[in-house]
């Protein structure tokens, strides 16, 4: 396996993961699982296994 | 044990589930499919090893996922070790913790969310109190320095590692003091992880005791969750709601320190006023403590069928899933002989604090005053 580390990221990619950055993990964890009991409630969402 | 190897957590990285909004998708793909890897590989691991039981008319304990999955994280991780590759994607465990709570919001009727809340406040409050005063005093007594002491007493009385961190900036601390006591909360994470459940079970806790003790006594929110879940999927659930609640105090209790530390010149001084103050602990408030009330509210409400809260739980049952491989892959037994003795052993006096004051305020309140839910 390779050791070399991730490529510089170039400006556009930068500019995304600032953006992503900047809404924050705390946030992007309570989107997804509202975004998720939205699709629950709306009753398109798909039948997930246990 | 601890879990500085795979770079959880360390000062000059991202926050472990910041990395999910900081990498490249393509950084955090293999991590995250080793996290799914190990998951599964735990989660058929119980139904393997009961099976293989059956087969051969053994009577053994049912081992659960939960377990399989941390101690498959944990031999990959202290054997072959973490290549880097995979260090990033592995990361991202809290962040999946965060999603799997805000979606265990639907096995909740909001009121009880709200009742067993208050009932935990009260005893965190006590707790708080208690444990960061002796870790205080320990810290004082083996001769730490006094921002190690209050980073010990914040992340033991708080949330672990994420209160430690917060704190970093706010009290100006050291980035070694910052390490020890990150390394010596982990460590204990891992030694109640292992050692809360059986000690629940011998001493016959039912689901809902054990789910607060280890709400209230377990520092880290993953550790935690694996903790309550490692008993039953009754006590995770309490056990995730206590530990929510303890973490919505993570902003006043750096506030009280980093105005301490300000009195004393040692610290940066914040902005005067109320509305500053506001402004500082909703800055480290967990937000997906609201998506979690969010989806108790919907599901409170009726929006959600049976079908469709099931598989709501579902969701929160997979991203657990991911977080307990998480756990193991980023636990390091060696770095314990790299920490030192000394924060240890004031932590393991906060968590020996901790562990007996929050179960004595568990057996108060759920056998002599029966509070709670469910219980």
């Amino acid at each position: 396996m390779a050791e070399s580390g991730p490529s510089e990221p170039t400006d556009e990619n930068t500019s995304s993961v600032g953006w992503f950055s900047r809404v924050g993990a705390d946030w992007w964890a309570t989107a997804i699982g509202l975004a998720v009991t939205a699709l629950a409630a709306a009753g398109v969402l798909p039948k997930i296994p246990w | 044990m601890s879990t500085l190897r795979t770079d959880r957590d360390t000062v000059d990285e991202p926050a472990t589930d910041e990395v999910l909004t900081t990498a490249r998708p393509l950084d955090v793909l293999p991590g995250l499919l080793l996290l799914v890897a190990v998951g599964l590989l735990g989660k058929y691991a119980e139904v393997a090893w009961l099976a293989l039981a059956k087969h051969e008319h053994w009577t053994v304990p049912d081992i659960e996922y939960v377990l399989w999955a941390i101690l498959i994280g944990l031999v990959i991780a202290n054997t072959v070790g973490l290549h880097r590759v995979f260090r990033p994607g592995v990361r991202t465990y809290q962040f999946w913790l965060k999603v799997g709570i805000v979606a265990l919001g639907s096995r909740f009727v909001l009121g009880d969310v709200l009742k067993l809340g208050a009932t935990s406040l009260a005893q965190i409050l006590v707790d708080m109190v208690v444990a960061g005063a002796i870790i205080l005093g320990a810290a004082r007594l083996f001769g730490l320095s006094g921002k190690l002491g209050s980073l010990l007493a914040i992340g033991t009385s708080i949330c672990g590692v994420s209160a430690i961190v917060a704190s970093k900036g706010a009290i100006r601390a050291k980035n070694s003091d910052v390490s020890y006591a990150i390394a010596a909360i982990l460590a204990l994470g891992a030694v109640a992880l292992f050692t809360l459940p059986l000690f629940g079970h011998a001493i016959g806790l039912s689901d809902h005791e054990f789910g607060l003790w280890a709400g209230l006594a377990v520092d880290n929110t993953a550790e935690t969750t694996a903790t309550g879940y490692l008993f039953s999927d009754e006590a995770g659930k309490v056990a995730v709601l206590v530990k929510s609640t303890r973490n919505a105090l993570i902003g006043f209790v750096v506030l009280g320190f980093a105005l301490y530390w300000a009195a004393r010149g040692e610290a940066d001084e914040l902005a005067p006023g109320v509305k500053a103050k506001a402004a500082f602990v909703w800055d480290k408030f967990p937000k997906f403590v609201l998506g979690f009330l969010a989806v108790s509210a919907a599901a409170t409400a009726g929006w959600l069928s049976k079908g469709q809260l099931i598989n709501v739980a579902n969701v929160s049952k997979w991203a657990f899933l991911l977080t307990f491989a998480g756990v193991g892959l980023s636990t390091d037994i060696r770095q314990i002989a790299r920490t030192g003795w000394r924060p240890l052993v004031v932590a393991v006096i906060g968590l020996v604090v901790v562990a007996a004051v929050s179960l004595g305020l568990v057996l108060l309140t759920s056998r002599v005053l029966h509070w709670g839910v469910g219980s």
